[in-house]
This record gives C-alpha cells, structure tokens and sequence, in this order.
C-alpha cells in the first residue's frame, strides 16, 4: 500500500494540491513481485546494481524491493523505467523501494523514468536512517502520461542525512505528481531536496515538499530548493514547499525560481549568434544535465544523454 | 550540569485592553443560529428586501458547507452558543464624541481613540458589539466628496445602489462557511468612498470593541477608491478576555480604482478566546495599489489571508505582516495574491514570532494566470522559534499558468542565531542588547510602514525584553 498519497499539512482545497489518488496501486501491489536486497555490514558497493524495468512486456505490473544496508556498508542501484515494446503500449506500473540504512551505512537509488505517454507510472520509496546513515536519490524524469513520485525519509537516526536531486523534462500532456517528505526526528540530521524541472506544451506538474521537523531533532538543517522553466502559457505548475517546526534549534529554509530564463543570460547568449529557441533549447538540456552529471556511474550518464541530447551535451556529461 | 539562560520574550502586557463593563446592552438575540434569529436581525436593521433575502440564502449556505479539513481546530467554537447580535445601550450612532454613552465612550477613551482622531486622524468609526456607535469625518475631507459613515446607513441613504452594486460581490457566501455566516447575520462596519482623483493625506481609522461576552462581532467594511485616489484605512480591534468563546467573522471588500492606491493597515489584538475567521479581499484596477500592513496578536484561533485580486494591467499589490503567538494561541495567518493581468506583481514579506506554547502557521498563495504575461511575484516569510515547546509552520503554494512570469518565494524559519549575537558583541554591543537589537529587528518590517502613533503601539504591544546569554 502507498501511504504518502496526502500533503503532510493541508491547505485550501481550491487549490487541489492537499491529496493524491493511489487507491488503484493497491490491487496492483497485491501481485508485486518481491524482491528482498542486502548490503552486509562493511560491505562496500563500489560497482552500482542495475534494475531495468522494462514496462508493458513479461514485466508485473508491479515491483517491490526491499534494501537492507547493514552498519557501515554502502551500495548503489541504478534503475532505469523505459517501455518495452511500441509506444502505443499503455498501463499502470507500480514500483516501489523501501529501505533500511543501519547506522554509518549510505545508500543511493538512483531512478531514470522514461515511459511513453500511455503509462500511468507510481514511483513510492520510502525508508529509514540510522545513525550516521546517508540516503541519497537521484531522480531523472523524461517521459510517462502521468507519473506519481513519493518520498517519505524517515531520519530517525543522529546525523542521518538525506539528499535527494530530480531533474525532469515534461511536456505534451505529461502529469507529474510529487510528494516528498523529510521527516527529521534525529539530531543534527539533515536534508536537502533540489529539484530543477522544464515545462512545455499542455504539460502539469505538482511538487510537494516538507521538511518536518519533530520536537527532539535539534541541530537538524533542512533545504529545499526548486527552479521550474517555464516554455508555454499552457502549462500548469504548481508548487508547495513546506516546513513544519516544532523544535527551537533547527535550520529550516525553503526557495522556489520559476518563470522563463533571466533577460540578461538571453541577450548575452544571442550576442554570441544563438537564437532564442535555440537557447531555451540548451538551457533546457542543462536543468536535466546538472542532474545527470550526479550519477556516479559513466555508463548510466551515456544512457541518460542518449535520451536526452545530442552529440555536444553529451561529450558534456561525458567530462 | 550548568543552567542555560534562554532568551525571553514577555507575553503581550493586555491589561490595557483586558477592562470591560458588564451586561450593559439594550438588546440581544438568543445564542445559536437559527432562521428566526436571521429574520429578527434582519427586522432589528430595516433590511431592505433584497437584503433580508440576502441574509437567508447565506444561512442555507452555511448549513450546507462543511468546517474546513485544514488550519488550527475550531472545536471549541460552537455556533449554539454564540449570540451573534447584540445591540449597545444606545439607540442610534452619534457624529458628536459628547453624545456616546458615558460607559461605551469610556471604553474608547481608554483605548486612545479620541485622542488619536484628534491628533492624526481624517475620521473615525468605532463600533461597540454589534453597532457603530460614533462617526466622524473632518469637515475638510467631506467636502472633497470623502463618504465615511456606517454600512447602514449608506444601505438606506444616497449610496444604497452602491452597496447593493459591491456588497459581497468579492467576497461572495459561497466561498467557505464563515463568509455565509458573514452573509447571514453581519452588522455594523464601515463604507468608505474616495471620488476621483481625491488623495487624503492622513488615514481614516474604524476600531471595533467587542464588549460581551460569548458574543460574535460581524461588521462588513466596504471601500471604494476611485481612479487615482489615495486612502490610507487603518482598523483596529480588541475585546476583554472571557473564560467562553467569542466569535469574529467580519468581511472586508476593498474596490481600487484604476491608478488609485489604498494602504489597509491592521493591529489585530482580540483576547485570547477569540476565533478570529475574518475574510478580507481587494480588487485591484490598472496600475493600482493594495498595500496591506497586518499586525496579528491576539486571538485564541485565527484564520486571516487578505487577498489581493490583480485585475489590472499593471496592478501591483504589497502584503507586509508579523504575527506573534504565545500561550495559547494558534494563528494561521497569511495571503493569497491572483494574478488575473498583465505586468502585475506582487511582494509578499512576513514575520512571525512563537514562544510559550504559541502555534504560528504562514499559509499563502500565490496564483498566476495564463493572461498574466510579464507578472513578478517575490514571496519572503521568515520564522523565529523562541522556545522548544511552540510550533511554527510554513504552507506556501504557488500555482503558475503562465510561461512568461517571475516568480520567487524564500523562506526561513530558526532561532535567533548566535553567529549574529556574536557579530553584534564584537562590534561593542552587551548580549542583552545584541539580542533585543535582533528580535526588534525581526519585526521591523511591520513597524516601520505604520504611522508613528500605531508603531509605538505595536512595538508596546509586542513588549519583548530580553534577558541572559547565548541560549
């Protein structure tokens, strides 16, 4: 069952941002396949594991897995969400990590989400942090007719940390559904949500974001930070970045950036021979390269570049 | 263990506003909500038709729209027990400061009223429970063509097609359950017109009193600002405490012409068990001008966000507020802000202070149009804990329609930092007054858009004192 289908903290309804839909998940999560993974103590993960989920062919249309880091150890998997077959495919697709990161353990997932318009994709992973523990994810999203991604980062443990960056590129009349949330019950814990997103044609797109701070977690620090392109009038965005404080010694701070490209960075870059489009074309390549260039992993970052750009940005991410 | 010394922050001093005389109404209707109390209001005022009808559609309305599922709890307001009219010992308002009741303009003088129109003021209205009870308006201004008097009179004098033509057309009682409360059982309030071109230098002023107890207070402000006028409003608000729940649900309507400015400054100070569900909204013509000053600090419960409707091309709206929450008290204050035109733009910057168990919450919204091409939107709030048992939220929303707009929002929320206390000490200061120079400053932004006279009663209001080291 996915849990994290509300805002943490309700606003006006008018505003249709306070609940998501993930009633159908749960008859799909019924037939999941299980997948149970395990990073022994000191263990170090140096080469990623890969997850190709390959939607709409023999694939269940839901897959569970379940991550277990032991004290000390570290691992990384790497799951890449494409369609198999042609694109006139169309379903729902469940995925669903959950994971525990012992004390001093760290932990990386990242995802890169490139369905076609005929999938409704839910994207839910949601775990815990010991002491010490790190969870980071990085997220990569290019294609799906409606995609839901969640989050629910319990940082119970003392200087836990949780650090997460998405990129996304939508348009046609792509959906995208986000609800995450830091929940900071340890001290000093940390965390730090970065989400940089490019709009376009009739496409919509929601983020929610929460940093919750528990009475208990002092020193705890928390950022989260959003900047949203904006290419056509007939897109829909909305944003909701919220902090909730009920402890004294925290460090709450939240940003948002959206809008079109800065005046001045136009005017230069058309001083230099490039055309409007042409510029609004690049910069959008680059919200998703600063993203890619995260992952730790040469072979990903090709396959991420092959999806996204041409023979410049991807020499680019190669450096 | 040694023992930390934490920065404290007294509790509002409201002994000031704390007095209250007992039982001295001439008339009141029975607690609760029903059709026949409706209708005995209606009877009470002289409705006209078309109003009395008003009053009952907005009572079907209420029995049909549910509590809000978000903000602070409202359980402890039930209607059944509210008497949502109550009539002072006075028969009619009075333009003459003479003529008020000596127990009604004691209330009032203890509170600087007089004073404060005879000092820097273009007019006052002060309403006692459920009725005005004085206005004024210098002779000067009134002969510019300035209309400031009660609501009802203007209903059943010259201005009553205007009042017909405006009244809760922004605010209409559909849109959520206090507002067709409002709508059912307001009385008493403030209309205000400024003709065109018409600029008044010094502000007019209405202070509302709610004197009894387990009463509600519903009064309806509805101003008009013609083009390229100016007016500056400043309301003000308080009642003695009671060991029952009082209930503010007042409505105002703000009109702004085209090229005019209006500047609504608010000291909210009601007692602390007061549910304050007050609905305030502008409309805002071309190249015109909300400016919302708002100083929230008493209540038990509030749910306030003025909203500022761009309509206009070039409209430009500027919310400034700080709310302070102590014990007892859960504020849920904020802004909405609609970007309905082109080249609008909207500044949004707020304060807010919890200690002593106080829950603050900024709730805001922001929404660009798809026609609102060239709109600017910079949103700034900004939190300080002063103790680990109070609570402080953060809830903004934007929705953003339209590619070619600019639209910022940050947020902080900490204690005070001891980077900054330690800066200031370097630099010569006493920790004491490094850490009253930062709490000061905290609010500043308030303080400083304000009139002299009502700074000095905020910053009196907010009384911090400091004391002891680095917490």
């Amino acid at each position: 069952m996915l849990s994290n289908d509300h805002l943490p903290a309700r606003t006006w309804e008018w505003l249709k941002v306070n609940d998501i839909d993930l009633k159908d998940t749960n008859g799909l999560l019924a037939s999941a396949t299980v997948n149970e993974h395990n990073i022994p103590a000191g263990g170090a993960g140096e080469t990623p594991v890969y997850i190709d989920c390959k939607v709409g062919g023999t694939e269940s249309p839901a897959s569970l897995h379940n991550f277990n880091i032991e004290a000390g150890a570290s691992g990384t998997v790497i799951q890449f969400i494409t369609t198999d077959g042609g694109n006139d495919l169309s379903g729902d697709f469940v995925l669903q990590n959950r994971y525990h990161i012992a004390s001093g353990g760290s932990f990386t997932l990242i995802q890169v989400q490139n369905l076609n318009d005929g999938w409704k994709f839910y994207n839910d992973c949601s775990g815990v942090c010991d002491d010490g523990a790190t969870f980071r994810r990085i997220q990569i999203v290019l294609g799906g007719g409606y995609t839901y991604m969640g989050e629910f980062c319990d940082l119970t443990g003392e200087k836990s940390r949780f650090i997460c960056d998405i990129g996304y590129n939508i348009g046609g009349t792509h959906n995208l559904d986000m609800n995450y949330v830091a929940d900071h019950h340890g001290k000093n814990s940390g965390s730090d949500i970065h989400v940089s997103g490019v709009m376009s044609d009739h496409a919509s797109k929601i983020f929610r974001g929460t940093i919750d701070f528990h009475r208990g977690c002092a020193g705890a620090k928390g950022a989260e930070i959003e900047e949203v392109l904006l290419l056509d009038d007939t897109i829909e965005n909305k944003t909701v970045p919220l902090i909730l404080c009920d402890e004294e010694d925290v460090e709450g701070s939240h940003g948002a950036t959206i809008g079109r490209l800065d005046e001045n960075l136009i005017l230069y870059m058309k001083s230099r021979g490039i055309d409007e489009d042409e510029i609004y074309t690049m910069m959008a390549h680059a919200r998703i390269d600063s993203v890619a260039s995260l992952i730790p992993d040469m072979e990903a970052r090709d396959r991420v570049s092959e999806m996204i750009c041409g023979p410049i940005e991807r020499e680019c991410l190669r450096k | 263990m040694s023992n930390k010394e934490k920065t404290q922050v007294e509790d509002i001093d409201r002994s000031l506003y704390d007095f209250r005389f007992e039982d001295g109404d001439s008339y009141k209707v029975s607690e609760g909500l029903t059709r026949d109390i409706v209708m005995q209001i209606s009877r009470e005022k002289d409705d006209p038709d078309w109003m009395r009808e008003f009053r009952l559609k907005s009572l079907e309305l209420y029995n049909k729209i549910s509590v809000p599922k978000w903000g602070p709890s409202i359980d402890g307001l039930d209607m059944d027990n509210i008497v949502t009219y109550v009539r002072p010992n006075t028969e009619r308002m009075h333009t003459s400061w003479e003529d008020v009741p000596d127990d009604i303009k004691t209330t009032f003088d203890r509170l600087g009223i007089p004073e404060a129109e005879r000092k820097s003021l273009a007019g006052v209205g002060a309403q006692y429970d459920s009725e005005v009870v004085y206005h004024n308006v210098r002779e000067e201004v009134a002969a510019q063509g300035v209309v400031y008097t009660d609501i009802e009179s203007a209903l059943h004098g010259e201005y009553a097609d205007m009042i017909r033509e405006h009244f809760m057309k922004l605010v209409p009682p559909t849109d959520h359950k206090f507002a067709a409360l409002h709508g059912a059982v307001w009385s008493g309030g403030s209309f205000v017109y400024v003709p065109k071109g018409v600029h008044l230098d010094i502000p007019l002023q209405s202070y509302f009193r709610l004197n009894a107890k387990g009463a509600g207070q519903f009064e309806h402000t509805l101003i008009i600002v013609e083009e390229d006028a100016y007016l500056h409003f400043i309301e003000g608000c308080s009642a003695p405490k009671y060991n029952v729940a009082n209930l503010h649900a007042g409505c105002v309507e703000l009109f702004i012409g085209d090229r005019a400015t209006l500047r609504y400054s608010t000291i909210e100070n009601w007692s602390k068990n007061m549910y304050n569900l007050n609905t305030k909204r502008a409309l805002v013509g071309e190249d015109a001008k909300i400016e919302w000053v708002s100083g929230s600090f008493g209540s038990h419960v509030s749910y306030l966000y003025p909203m500022s409707v761009l309509n206009g091309r070039g409209a430009r709206s500027e919310f400034t507020g700080v709310t302070f929450a102590g014990e007892g008290q859960d504020l849920d204050t904020g802004t909405k802000v609609v970007h309905n035109a082109p080249d609008t733009s909207s500044y949004v910057n707020t304060r807010s202070i919890s200690k002593s168990g106080g829950i603050n919450t900024f709730r805001s919204a922001v929404v660009i149009g798809a026609n609102a091409h060239g709109a600017k939107s910079a949103v700034s709030c900004e939190s300080l804990m002063v103790d680990d048992i109070s609570r402080s939220d953060t809830i903004p929303a934007m929705d953003v329609r339209c590619a070619d707009a600019d639209v910022g929002h940050e947020a902080k929320i900490g204690r005070i930092s001891d980077d900054t206390v330690f800066y200031l000490m370097s630099r010569g200061l006493s920790e004491e007054d490094a850490k009253a120079l930062i709490v000061r400053g905290f609010a500043d932004n308030v303080s400083k858009e304000l009139p002299l006279e009502y700074a000095v009663e905020m910053n009196n209001l907010i009384s911090l004192e400091m004391k002891g080291s680095i917490g």
